[in-house]
Protein backbone atom coordinates (compact mmCIF):
# COMPACT_ATOMS: atom_id res chain seq x y z
CA UNK A 1 0.00 0.00 0.00
CA UNK A 2 1.65 3.59 -1.10
CA UNK A 3 1.85 6.44 0.73
CA UNK A 4 1.08 10.01 0.38
CA UNK A 5 5.42 10.46 0.81
CA UNK A 6 5.53 7.78 -1.42
CA UNK A 7 4.27 9.88 -4.42
CA UNK A 8 5.93 12.64 -3.21
CA UNK A 9 9.41 10.64 -3.22
CA UNK A 10 8.62 9.37 -6.96
CA UNK A 11 7.56 12.73 -8.20
CA UNK A 12 11.02 14.25 -7.10
CA UNK A 13 12.62 11.33 -8.31
CA UNK A 14 11.13 11.00 -11.62
CA UNK A 15 11.16 15.16 -11.90
CA UNK A 16 14.80 15.44 -10.81
CA UNK A 17 15.66 12.41 -13.95
CA UNK A 18 13.59 14.75 -16.47
CA UNK A 19 10.99 12.35 -17.09
CA UNK A 20 7.74 13.49 -18.58
CA UNK A 21 5.07 10.88 -17.16
CA UNK A 22 1.58 11.60 -16.72
CA UNK A 23 -0.41 11.40 -13.56
CA UNK A 24 -1.53 7.96 -14.54
CA UNK A 25 2.09 6.87 -15.04
CA UNK A 26 2.82 8.46 -11.51
CA UNK A 27 0.08 6.60 -9.90
CA UNK A 28 0.94 3.06 -11.51
CA UNK A 29 4.80 4.26 -10.89
CA UNK A 30 4.03 5.11 -6.90
CA UNK A 31 2.25 1.88 -6.57
CA UNK A 32 5.48 -0.01 -8.05
CA UNK A 33 7.61 1.96 -5.75
CA UNK A 34 5.80 0.67 -2.45
CA UNK A 35 6.24 -2.94 -3.89
CA UNK A 36 9.71 -2.60 -4.59
CA UNK A 37 11.01 -1.25 -1.74
CA UNK A 38 10.22 -3.64 0.61
CA UNK A 39 12.47 -5.82 -1.84
CA UNK A 40 15.46 -3.29 -2.40
CA UNK A 41 15.15 -3.05 1.68
CA UNK A 42 15.71 -6.91 1.91
CA UNK A 43 18.88 -6.51 -0.01
CA UNK A 44 20.53 -4.97 2.64
CA UNK A 45 19.20 -7.49 5.50
CA UNK A 46 21.48 -10.30 4.07
CA UNK A 47 24.28 -10.98 6.30
CA UNK A 48 26.81 -12.38 4.08
CA UNK A 49 26.57 -8.84 1.97
CA UNK A 50 28.50 -7.34 4.64
CA UNK A 51 32.12 -7.62 3.41
CA UNK A 52 31.00 -8.78 0.38
CA UNK A 53 32.42 -7.07 -3.31
CA UNK A 54 29.30 -5.74 -5.73
CA UNK A 55 29.78 -7.84 -9.59
CA UNK A 56 30.59 -4.60 -11.13
CA UNK A 57 33.96 -4.77 -13.56
CA UNK A 58 36.88 -2.48 -13.54
CA UNK A 59 39.96 -2.60 -15.72
CA UNK A 60 42.42 -0.23 -16.13
CA UNK A 61 43.75 -2.01 -19.37
CA UNK A 62 40.53 -2.44 -21.30
CA UNK A 63 40.48 -4.03 -25.24
CA UNK A 64 38.54 -2.45 -27.69
CA UNK A 65 37.36 -3.70 -30.69
CA UNK A 66 34.11 -2.70 -32.61
CA UNK A 67 31.46 -5.42 -34.07
CA UNK A 68 30.03 -5.53 -37.60
CA UNK B 1 7.69 -35.40 -51.13
CA UNK B 2 8.38 -35.35 -47.48
CA UNK B 3 6.23 -32.92 -45.21
CA UNK B 4 8.47 -30.29 -43.63
CA UNK B 5 10.52 -31.41 -40.62
CA UNK B 6 9.60 -30.37 -37.83
CA UNK B 7 13.38 -30.19 -36.16
CA UNK B 8 16.86 -28.74 -37.79
CA UNK B 9 18.22 -32.25 -37.06
CA UNK B 10 15.53 -33.84 -39.52
CA UNK B 11 15.55 -31.24 -41.88
CA UNK B 12 19.47 -31.39 -41.80
CA UNK B 13 19.43 -35.48 -42.28
CA UNK B 14 17.03 -34.85 -45.40
CA UNK B 15 19.25 -32.53 -46.93
CA UNK B 16 22.35 -34.49 -47.00
CA UNK B 17 20.08 -37.59 -47.92
CA UNK B 18 19.27 -35.94 -50.89
CA UNK B 19 14.94 -35.90 -49.74
CA UNK B 20 15.20 -32.45 -49.55
CA UNK B 21 16.65 -29.04 -50.86
CA UNK B 22 17.29 -25.73 -48.88
CA UNK B 23 15.49 -23.95 -52.02
CA UNK B 24 12.14 -26.21 -51.44
CA UNK B 25 13.04 -26.16 -46.88
CA UNK B 26 12.76 -22.19 -47.41
CA UNK B 27 9.92 -21.96 -49.86
CA UNK B 28 7.72 -23.72 -48.04
CA UNK B 29 8.51 -21.72 -44.79
CA UNK B 30 7.89 -18.33 -46.43
CA UNK B 31 4.78 -19.69 -48.31
CA UNK B 32 3.34 -21.07 -44.65
CA UNK B 33 4.43 -17.31 -43.25
CA UNK B 34 2.38 -15.80 -45.85
CA UNK B 35 -0.76 -17.49 -44.77
CA UNK B 36 -0.10 -17.05 -41.30
CA UNK B 37 1.91 -14.27 -40.32
CA UNK B 38 -0.88 -11.74 -40.56
CA UNK B 39 -2.60 -13.92 -38.12
CA UNK B 40 0.71 -13.94 -35.69
CA UNK B 41 3.00 -11.33 -35.75
CA UNK B 42 5.88 -13.10 -35.97
CA UNK B 43 8.01 -11.02 -38.31
CA UNK B 44 8.63 -7.11 -38.71
CA UNK B 45 11.01 -8.00 -41.90
CA UNK B 46 10.86 -10.54 -44.24
CA UNK B 47 14.12 -11.12 -46.55
CA UNK B 48 12.48 -13.71 -48.84
CA UNK B 49 14.76 -12.36 -51.96
CA UNK B 50 18.02 -13.24 -49.89
CA UNK B 51 16.80 -15.85 -48.37
CA UNK B 52 16.28 -18.05 -51.77
CA UNK B 53 19.40 -17.19 -53.07
CA UNK B 54 21.73 -18.27 -49.87
CA UNK B 55 19.49 -21.51 -49.97
CA UNK B 56 20.28 -21.89 -53.02
CA UNK B 57 24.19 -21.16 -52.63
CA UNK B 58 23.41 -23.64 -49.76
CA UNK B 59 22.22 -26.37 -52.00
CA UNK B 60 25.20 -25.64 -54.42
CA UNK B 61 27.62 -25.55 -51.57
CA UNK B 62 26.04 -29.68 -50.23
CA UNK B 63 26.46 -31.09 -53.79
CA UNK B 64 29.54 -29.79 -54.34
CA UNK B 65 30.64 -31.45 -51.35
CA UNK B 66 30.98 -28.46 -48.75
CA UNK B 67 29.03 -28.96 -45.42
CA UNK B 68 29.22 -26.18 -43.31
CA UNK B 69 27.21 -28.45 -40.24
CA UNK B 70 23.55 -28.98 -39.21
CA UNK B 71 22.58 -25.68 -39.81
CA UNK B 72 23.71 -25.50 -43.48
CA UNK B 73 20.46 -24.49 -45.70
CA UNK B 74 18.44 -24.34 -42.68
CA UNK B 75 16.06 -21.63 -41.94
CA UNK B 76 16.28 -19.30 -39.28
CA UNK B 77 14.76 -16.59 -37.69
CA UNK B 78 16.29 -13.13 -36.03
CA UNK B 79 14.76 -11.25 -32.97
CA UNK B 80 14.88 -7.72 -34.45
CA UNK B 81 17.03 -6.34 -31.64
CA UNK B 82 20.16 -7.94 -33.75
CA UNK B 83 21.97 -6.15 -36.43
CA UNK B 84 21.63 -8.07 -40.06
CA UNK B 85 22.81 -6.54 -43.11
CA UNK B 86 19.71 -7.20 -44.68
CA UNK B 87 17.69 -4.66 -43.31
CA UNK B 88 17.82 -1.40 -40.95
CA UNK B 89 17.05 -2.98 -37.07
CA UNK B 90 13.73 -1.84 -35.13
CA UNK B 91 13.85 -2.77 -31.89
CA UNK B 92 10.06 -2.51 -32.31
CA UNK B 93 10.61 1.01 -31.26
CA UNK B 94 10.33 4.46 -32.98
CA UNK B 95 13.19 5.58 -31.39
CA UNK B 96 15.86 3.58 -32.33
CA UNK B 97 17.95 5.66 -35.26
CA UNK B 98 17.43 3.95 -38.35
CA UNK B 99 21.31 4.04 -39.01
CA UNK B 100 22.16 2.16 -36.03
CA UNK B 101 23.55 -1.16 -37.00
CA UNK B 102 23.17 -0.18 -41.27
CA UNK B 103 24.52 -2.96 -42.72
CA UNK B 104 26.16 -4.68 -40.52
CA UNK B 105 25.64 -8.06 -39.26
CA UNK B 106 26.08 -8.94 -35.40
CA UNK B 107 29.05 -11.33 -34.69
CA UNK B 108 26.28 -13.69 -34.00
CA UNK B 109 24.67 -13.23 -37.06
CA UNK B 110 28.16 -13.62 -39.03
CA UNK B 111 28.63 -17.05 -37.01
CA UNK B 112 25.26 -18.07 -38.14
CA UNK B 113 25.79 -17.02 -42.03
CA UNK B 114 29.22 -18.64 -42.04
CA UNK B 115 27.41 -21.85 -40.88
CA UNK B 116 25.34 -21.92 -43.65
CA UNK B 117 21.82 -20.99 -41.76
CA UNK B 118 19.21 -19.28 -44.05
CA UNK B 119 17.87 -15.99 -42.49
CA UNK B 120 14.47 -15.63 -43.18
CA UNK B 121 14.02 -12.55 -41.42
CA UNK B 122 13.73 -10.08 -38.36
CA UNK B 123 11.22 -11.44 -35.77
CA UNK B 124 8.79 -9.54 -33.66
CA UNK B 125 10.14 -8.73 -29.96
CA UNK B 126 8.96 -6.58 -27.47
CA UNK B 127 10.42 -2.71 -27.59
CA UNK B 128 13.98 -2.66 -26.76
CA UNK B 129 13.30 -6.56 -25.34
CA UNK B 130 10.84 -5.35 -22.50
CA UNK B 131 7.42 -4.00 -22.01
CA UNK B 132 4.67 -5.42 -23.44
CA UNK B 133 2.68 -5.45 -26.56
CA UNK B 134 1.10 -1.82 -26.78
CA UNK B 135 -1.46 -1.49 -29.65
CA UNK B 136 -1.03 2.15 -30.17
CA UNK B 137 2.18 1.48 -32.12
CA UNK B 138 2.53 1.00 -35.28
CA UNK B 139 4.07 -2.72 -34.86
CA UNK B 140 2.62 -6.74 -34.64
CA UNK B 141 0.79 -7.72 -31.68
CA UNK B 142 2.24 -11.04 -31.28
CA UNK B 143 -0.02 -13.81 -31.21
CA UNK B 144 0.27 -17.81 -29.93
CA UNK B 145 -0.26 -20.20 -32.13
CA UNK B 146 -1.37 -22.39 -29.86
CA UNK B 147 -4.49 -19.80 -29.10
CA UNK B 148 -4.44 -16.31 -30.87
CA UNK B 149 -5.79 -15.08 -27.66
CA UNK B 150 -3.03 -15.24 -25.95
CA UNK B 151 0.42 -13.83 -25.78
CA UNK B 152 3.76 -16.05 -27.31
CA UNK B 153 5.40 -14.97 -24.12
CA UNK B 154 8.81 -12.50 -24.71
CA UNK B 155 10.30 -10.89 -25.04
CA UNK B 156 11.80 -13.14 -28.33
CA UNK B 157 7.85 -13.46 -29.16
CA UNK B 158 8.56 -13.81 -33.01
CA UNK B 159 10.96 -16.00 -32.56
CA UNK B 160 9.17 -18.69 -29.86
CA UNK B 161 6.10 -18.38 -32.22
CA UNK B 162 7.93 -18.82 -35.73
CA UNK B 163 9.43 -21.85 -34.84
CA UNK B 164 6.41 -23.26 -33.01
CA UNK B 165 3.86 -22.58 -36.53
CA UNK B 166 6.63 -23.71 -38.43
CA UNK B 167 7.92 -20.63 -40.03
CA UNK B 168 11.60 -21.59 -39.70
CA UNK B 169 13.14 -24.32 -37.81
CA UNK B 170 15.27 -21.93 -35.03
CA UNK B 171 16.14 -18.70 -33.75
CA UNK B 172 17.48 -16.25 -32.44
CA UNK B 173 16.71 -15.00 -28.81
CA UNK B 174 17.92 -12.46 -26.20
CA UNK B 175 17.32 -13.30 -22.16
CA UNK B 176 17.61 -10.40 -19.65
CA UNK B 177 14.70 -11.45 -17.25
CA UNK B 178 13.73 -14.73 -19.27
CA UNK B 179 13.17 -13.32 -22.82
CA UNK B 180 14.21 -16.94 -24.49
CA UNK B 181 12.96 -19.31 -21.79
CA UNK B 182 9.30 -17.21 -21.60
CA UNK B 183 8.31 -17.51 -25.14
CA UNK B 184 9.81 -21.19 -25.75
CA UNK B 185 7.82 -22.23 -22.91
CA UNK B 186 4.48 -20.52 -23.51
CA UNK B 187 4.81 -21.41 -27.54
CA UNK B 188 5.79 -25.23 -26.61
CA UNK B 189 9.36 -25.11 -27.50
CA UNK B 190 12.90 -25.46 -26.68
CA UNK B 191 15.22 -22.69 -25.80
CA UNK B 192 18.74 -22.21 -24.06
CA UNK B 193 19.64 -18.90 -21.99
CA UNK B 194 23.72 -19.93 -22.03
CA UNK B 195 25.97 -18.72 -19.11
CA UNK B 196 26.40 -14.93 -19.42
CA UNK B 197 29.98 -14.17 -21.53
CA UNK B 198 29.43 -17.34 -23.24
CA UNK B 199 28.16 -15.93 -26.67
CA UNK B 200 28.64 -12.09 -27.55
CA UNK B 201 26.33 -9.63 -27.70
CA UNK B 202 27.84 -7.18 -29.21
CA UNK B 203 25.56 -5.80 -32.54
CA UNK B 204 22.55 -6.14 -30.15
CA UNK B 205 20.62 -3.11 -28.43
CA UNK B 206 20.97 -3.46 -24.91
CA UNK B 207 18.78 -4.20 -22.43
CA UNK B 208 20.29 -4.61 -18.77
CA UNK B 209 23.82 -4.92 -19.59
CA UNK B 210 24.70 -6.98 -16.78
CA UNK B 211 21.75 -9.34 -17.54
CA UNK B 212 21.61 -10.07 -21.06
CA UNK B 213 22.44 -12.83 -22.82
CA UNK B 214 21.73 -13.99 -26.53
CA UNK B 215 20.45 -17.70 -27.32
CA UNK B 216 18.95 -20.27 -29.32
CA UNK B 217 15.36 -21.07 -29.76
CA UNK B 218 14.16 -24.40 -32.00
CA UNK B 219 12.13 -27.03 -31.13
CA UNK B 220 14.49 -29.87 -29.30
CA UNK B 221 17.44 -29.58 -27.16
CA UNK B 222 19.52 -31.45 -30.25
CA UNK B 223 18.40 -28.19 -32.23
CA UNK B 224 19.81 -25.71 -29.24
CA UNK B 225 22.84 -27.57 -29.27
CA UNK B 226 24.04 -27.29 -32.80
CA UNK B 227 22.74 -23.73 -32.53
CA UNK B 228 24.60 -23.10 -29.44
CA UNK B 229 27.88 -24.75 -32.02
CA UNK B 230 27.61 -21.55 -33.76
CA UNK B 231 27.09 -18.94 -31.71
CA UNK B 232 29.01 -19.62 -28.40
CA UNK B 233 32.99 -18.23 -28.37
CA UNK B 234 34.85 -15.18 -27.37
CA UNK B 235 34.28 -12.40 -29.20
CA UNK B 236 36.08 -9.09 -28.41
CA UNK B 237 33.48 -6.82 -29.24
CA UNK B 238 31.73 -7.55 -26.21
CA UNK B 239 33.31 -6.63 -23.27
CA UNK B 240 31.27 -9.10 -20.55
CA UNK B 241 31.93 -12.05 -23.36
CA UNK B 242 34.60 -14.61 -21.91
CA UNK B 243 37.02 -16.30 -23.49
CA UNK B 244 36.65 -20.24 -22.61
CA UNK B 245 37.01 -23.20 -24.43
CA UNK B 246 33.88 -24.11 -26.30
CA UNK B 247 32.69 -27.92 -26.06
CA UNK B 248 31.04 -30.12 -29.01
CA UNK B 249 27.90 -29.78 -28.04
CA UNK B 250 26.29 -32.43 -30.11
CA UNK B 251 28.87 -35.21 -29.44
CA UNK B 252 28.21 -34.57 -25.31
CA UNK B 253 24.73 -35.71 -26.43
CA UNK B 254 24.77 -38.95 -24.87
CA UNK B 255 21.07 -39.62 -23.78
CA UNK B 256 22.24 -41.44 -20.79
CA UNK B 257 21.57 -39.74 -17.22
CA UNK B 258 23.21 -42.64 -15.45
CA UNK B 259 24.37 -41.50 -11.85
CA UNK B 260 23.66 -37.48 -12.44
CA UNK B 261 22.53 -35.87 -9.56
CA UNK B 262 19.04 -33.52 -10.42
CA UNK B 263 18.10 -31.19 -7.77
CA UNK B 264 14.74 -30.75 -7.53
CA UNK B 265 13.39 -27.05 -6.25
CA UNK B 266 10.11 -26.97 -5.46
CA UNK B 267 9.80 -24.56 -2.52
CA UNK B 268 9.52 -21.61 -4.75
CA UNK B 269 7.87 -22.84 -8.32
CA UNK B 270 4.38 -23.97 -6.87
CA UNK B 271 2.88 -20.58 -5.96
CA UNK B 272 -1.29 -20.49 -5.19
CA UNK B 273 -2.40 -19.24 -8.15
CA UNK B 274 -0.58 -22.34 -10.42
CA UNK B 275 -2.54 -24.38 -13.40
CA UNK B 276 -3.62 -26.91 -11.52
CA UNK B 277 -1.84 -29.59 -13.71
CA UNK B 278 1.74 -27.90 -13.35
CA UNK B 279 2.61 -30.49 -10.41
CA UNK B 280 1.38 -33.31 -12.43
CA UNK B 281 3.43 -32.47 -15.48
CA UNK B 282 6.42 -31.67 -13.19
CA UNK B 283 6.24 -34.77 -11.54
CA UNK B 284 5.56 -36.71 -14.69
CA UNK B 285 8.65 -35.37 -16.36
CA UNK B 286 10.82 -36.44 -12.62
CA UNK B 287 9.71 -40.01 -13.44
CA UNK B 288 11.04 -39.78 -16.65
CA UNK B 289 14.31 -38.35 -15.60
CA UNK B 290 14.51 -40.88 -12.74
CA UNK B 291 13.99 -44.17 -15.25
CA UNK B 292 16.69 -42.21 -16.99
CA UNK B 293 18.93 -43.22 -14.55
CA UNK B 294 19.75 -39.60 -12.50
CA UNK B 295 19.37 -39.47 -8.93
CA UNK B 296 16.94 -36.99 -7.33
CA UNK B 297 17.69 -34.82 -4.74
CA UNK B 298 15.72 -32.05 -3.07
CA UNK B 299 16.98 -28.77 -3.23
CA UNK B 300 16.44 -25.21 -2.02
CA UNK B 301 17.77 -22.33 -4.40
CA UNK B 302 19.83 -19.60 -2.23
CA UNK B 303 18.50 -16.50 -1.46
CA UNK B 304 15.68 -17.00 -4.14
CA UNK B 305 13.34 -13.60 -3.55
CA UNK B 306 16.40 -11.50 -2.64
CA UNK B 307 17.92 -12.42 -6.24
CA UNK B 308 14.46 -11.93 -7.83
CA UNK B 309 14.52 -8.21 -6.12
CA UNK B 310 17.73 -7.02 -7.36
CA UNK B 311 16.81 -8.35 -10.79
CA UNK B 312 14.14 -4.97 -11.53
CA UNK B 313 16.55 -2.09 -9.95
CA UNK B 314 19.54 -3.33 -12.13
CA UNK B 315 17.61 -3.91 -15.39
CA UNK B 316 15.89 -0.67 -14.75
CA UNK B 317 18.24 1.41 -13.44
CA UNK B 318 20.99 -0.01 -16.63
CA UNK B 319 18.36 0.13 -19.62
CA UNK B 320 17.43 3.80 -18.04
CA UNK B 321 21.15 4.81 -18.10
CA UNK B 322 20.68 3.77 -21.79
CA UNK B 323 17.67 5.77 -23.13
CA UNK B 324 18.05 8.71 -20.72
CA UNK B 325 18.35 11.31 -23.10
CA UNK B 326 15.89 9.80 -25.56
CA UNK B 327 12.67 9.24 -23.10
CA UNK B 328 13.62 12.80 -21.72
CA UNK B 329 12.63 13.85 -25.31
CA UNK B 330 10.64 11.14 -26.49
CA UNK B 331 8.55 9.93 -23.67
CA UNK B 332 5.68 8.99 -25.86
CA UNK B 333 6.77 8.00 -28.87
CA UNK B 334 8.14 4.74 -26.10
CA UNK B 335 5.90 2.23 -25.43
CA UNK B 336 3.41 2.00 -22.13
CA UNK B 337 4.89 -1.17 -20.62
CA UNK B 338 8.99 0.39 -21.79
CA UNK B 339 8.22 3.66 -20.13
CA UNK B 340 7.06 1.70 -16.94
CA UNK B 341 10.33 -0.25 -16.64
CA UNK B 342 12.62 2.99 -17.48
CA UNK B 343 10.80 5.02 -14.98
CA UNK B 344 11.49 2.94 -12.23
CA UNK B 345 15.26 3.18 -13.26
CA UNK B 346 14.43 6.44 -11.89
CA UNK B 347 13.48 5.07 -8.14
CA UNK B 348 16.59 3.39 -7.72
CA UNK B 349 19.48 5.00 -5.78
CA UNK B 350 23.01 4.08 -6.74
CA UNK B 351 23.67 2.72 -3.79
CA UNK B 352 20.70 0.02 -4.06
CA UNK B 353 21.74 -0.05 -7.86
CA UNK B 354 25.28 -0.99 -6.15
CA UNK B 355 24.14 -3.08 -2.94
CA UNK B 356 22.33 -5.41 -5.29
CA UNK B 357 24.86 -6.15 -7.04
CA UNK B 358 26.52 -7.43 -4.16
CA UNK B 359 23.47 -9.72 -3.44
CA UNK B 360 24.26 -10.73 -6.51
CA UNK B 361 27.59 -12.20 -5.58
CA UNK B 362 26.63 -13.52 -2.61
CA UNK B 363 23.73 -15.60 -4.24
CA UNK B 364 26.60 -16.96 -6.72
CA UNK B 365 28.90 -17.90 -3.85
CA UNK B 366 25.66 -19.96 -2.63
CA UNK B 367 24.68 -21.49 -5.27
CA UNK B 368 28.31 -22.61 -6.74
CA UNK B 369 28.20 -24.27 -2.93
CA UNK B 370 24.72 -25.79 -4.03
CA UNK B 371 26.30 -27.13 -7.56
CA UNK B 372 28.96 -29.01 -6.01
CA UNK B 373 26.28 -30.95 -4.30
CA UNK B 374 23.85 -31.61 -7.65
CA UNK B 375 24.91 -31.52 -11.30
CA UNK B 376 21.36 -29.50 -11.99
CA UNK B 377 18.73 -28.13 -11.16
CA UNK B 378 15.18 -28.71 -12.34
CA UNK B 379 12.04 -26.93 -11.60
CA UNK B 380 8.80 -25.48 -13.48
CA UNK B 381 9.54 -22.74 -16.48
CA UNK B 382 6.51 -21.19 -15.25
CA UNK B 383 3.54 -22.14 -12.77
CA UNK B 384 0.77 -21.23 -16.04
CA UNK B 385 0.32 -21.20 -19.63
CA UNK B 386 0.86 -18.46 -21.92
CA UNK B 387 -1.50 -15.25 -20.42
CA UNK B 388 -4.23 -14.44 -21.96
CA UNK B 389 -4.79 -10.88 -23.83
CA UNK B 390 -7.46 -8.77 -21.85
CA UNK B 391 -7.73 -11.21 -19.17
CA UNK B 392 -3.94 -10.92 -17.56
CA UNK B 393 -2.28 -7.51 -16.92
CA UNK B 394 0.88 -8.24 -18.61
CA UNK B 395 2.27 -4.30 -17.04
CA UNK B 396 2.26 -6.33 -13.93
CA UNK B 397 5.88 -7.17 -13.79
CA UNK B 398 5.29 -8.23 -10.26
CA UNK B 399 2.59 -11.04 -10.65
CA UNK B 400 4.90 -12.16 -14.12
CA UNK B 401 7.70 -13.12 -11.79
CA UNK B 402 5.62 -14.36 -9.20
CA UNK B 403 4.02 -16.92 -12.02
CA UNK B 404 7.49 -17.17 -14.12
CA UNK B 405 10.14 -18.38 -12.93
CA UNK B 406 13.35 -17.54 -15.51
CA UNK B 407 14.85 -14.62 -13.97
CA UNK B 408 16.70 -15.98 -10.89
CA UNK B 409 19.11 -17.12 -13.46
CA UNK B 410 19.37 -13.97 -15.39
CA UNK B 411 21.10 -12.22 -12.01
CA UNK B 412 23.41 -14.95 -11.09
CA UNK B 413 24.39 -15.77 -14.86
CA UNK B 414 24.09 -19.57 -14.96
CA UNK B 415 22.28 -21.45 -17.85
CA UNK B 416 19.16 -22.53 -18.22
CA UNK B 417 17.20 -24.62 -20.99
CA UNK B 418 13.16 -25.09 -21.08
CA UNK B 419 11.66 -27.44 -22.89
CA UNK B 420 8.33 -28.60 -23.21
CA UNK B 421 6.38 -31.40 -20.72
CA UNK B 422 2.94 -31.34 -20.86
CA UNK B 423 0.10 -29.06 -21.14
CA UNK B 424 -2.67 -27.51 -19.30
CA UNK B 425 -6.48 -28.30 -19.47
CA UNK B 426 -6.88 -25.26 -21.92
CA UNK B 427 -4.21 -27.27 -24.26
CA UNK B 428 -1.41 -24.69 -24.04
CA UNK B 429 1.95 -25.52 -23.56
CA UNK B 430 3.75 -26.35 -19.99
CA UNK B 431 7.56 -26.27 -19.66
CA UNK B 432 10.24 -27.58 -17.30
CA UNK B 433 13.30 -25.85 -16.70
CA UNK B 434 17.12 -27.19 -16.00
CA UNK B 435 19.34 -24.89 -14.78
CA UNK B 436 23.09 -25.79 -14.14
CA UNK B 437 26.77 -24.76 -13.42
CA UNK B 438 28.53 -22.17 -15.13
CA UNK B 439 29.46 -22.95 -18.61
CA UNK B 440 28.27 -26.23 -18.71
CA UNK B 441 25.30 -26.45 -21.20
CA UNK B 442 26.40 -29.54 -22.27
CA UNK B 443 25.21 -30.93 -18.90
CA UNK B 444 21.35 -29.25 -19.54
CA UNK B 445 21.62 -30.21 -23.31
CA UNK B 446 21.89 -33.62 -22.19
CA UNK B 447 19.63 -33.49 -19.76
CA UNK B 448 17.14 -32.19 -22.81
CA UNK B 449 18.02 -34.36 -24.96
CA UNK B 450 17.66 -37.27 -22.80
CA UNK B 451 14.64 -36.19 -21.91
CA UNK B 452 13.01 -35.58 -25.32
CA UNK B 453 14.07 -38.87 -26.47
CA UNK B 454 11.59 -40.48 -24.08
CA UNK B 455 9.17 -38.27 -24.44
CA UNK B 456 7.22 -36.27 -27.84
CA UNK B 457 6.21 -32.65 -26.32
CA UNK B 458 8.85 -30.93 -28.20
CA UNK B 459 7.27 -32.42 -31.61
CA UNK B 460 3.64 -31.30 -30.82
CA UNK B 461 2.14 -29.06 -33.12
CA UNK B 462 -0.78 -26.04 -32.41
CA UNK B 463 -3.85 -26.75 -34.44
CA UNK B 464 -3.62 -23.74 -36.20
CA UNK B 465 -0.59 -25.55 -38.33
CA UNK B 466 -2.15 -28.42 -38.93
CA UNK B 467 -4.07 -27.94 -41.91
CA UNK B 468 -0.96 -25.97 -43.39
CA UNK B 469 1.81 -28.77 -43.47
CA UNK B 470 1.50 -28.83 -46.92
CA UNK B 471 4.41 -31.14 -48.52
CA UNK B 472 7.83 -29.66 -49.19
CA UNK B 473 8.32 -29.05 -52.95
CA UNK B 474 4.53 -28.77 -53.83
CA UNK B 475 4.46 -24.73 -53.43
CA UNK B 476 7.51 -24.45 -55.46
CA UNK B 477 7.31 -26.96 -58.02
Amino acid sequence: MSTPEDKTIVQLMLARAGLPVSELELDKLTSAYSQQQPGIESLYKVAATRYEAPCLQFTPTPTFADWG
Amino acid sequence: MPEIPLTVQDAAAALRAGELTSVDLTQAMLDRADELDSQLGTYLARFDRQALANAERADAELRDGLDRGPFHGIPVGVKDILAASEGPTTAQSLILDPDWGAGKDAPIVKRLRRAGAVITGKTSTMEFACGVPDPTKPFPIPRNPWDLDTWPGGSSSGTGSGIAAGLFLAGIGTDTGGSIRIPAAFCGVSGLMPTFGRVPKSGCTPLGYSLDHVGPLARSAWDCAGMLQVLAGYDPSDPDCIDVPVPDYLSGLSGSLAGLRVGVERAHHFPEERDPLVEGCFDAALEVLKQLGARLVDVVLPLYDEVQAALMPTCAAESLAYHMSDAQARWGDYFEGTRAMLARGALVSGADYVQAQRLRRVAQRQLVGLLDTVDVVVMPTSAVGAFRYGQDDLLDIERLFKLVFTSYWDAVGNPALVVPMGFTGEGLPLSLQIAGRAFDEAALLNVGHAYQQATEWHLQTPPLTRSTRAPVGSAAS
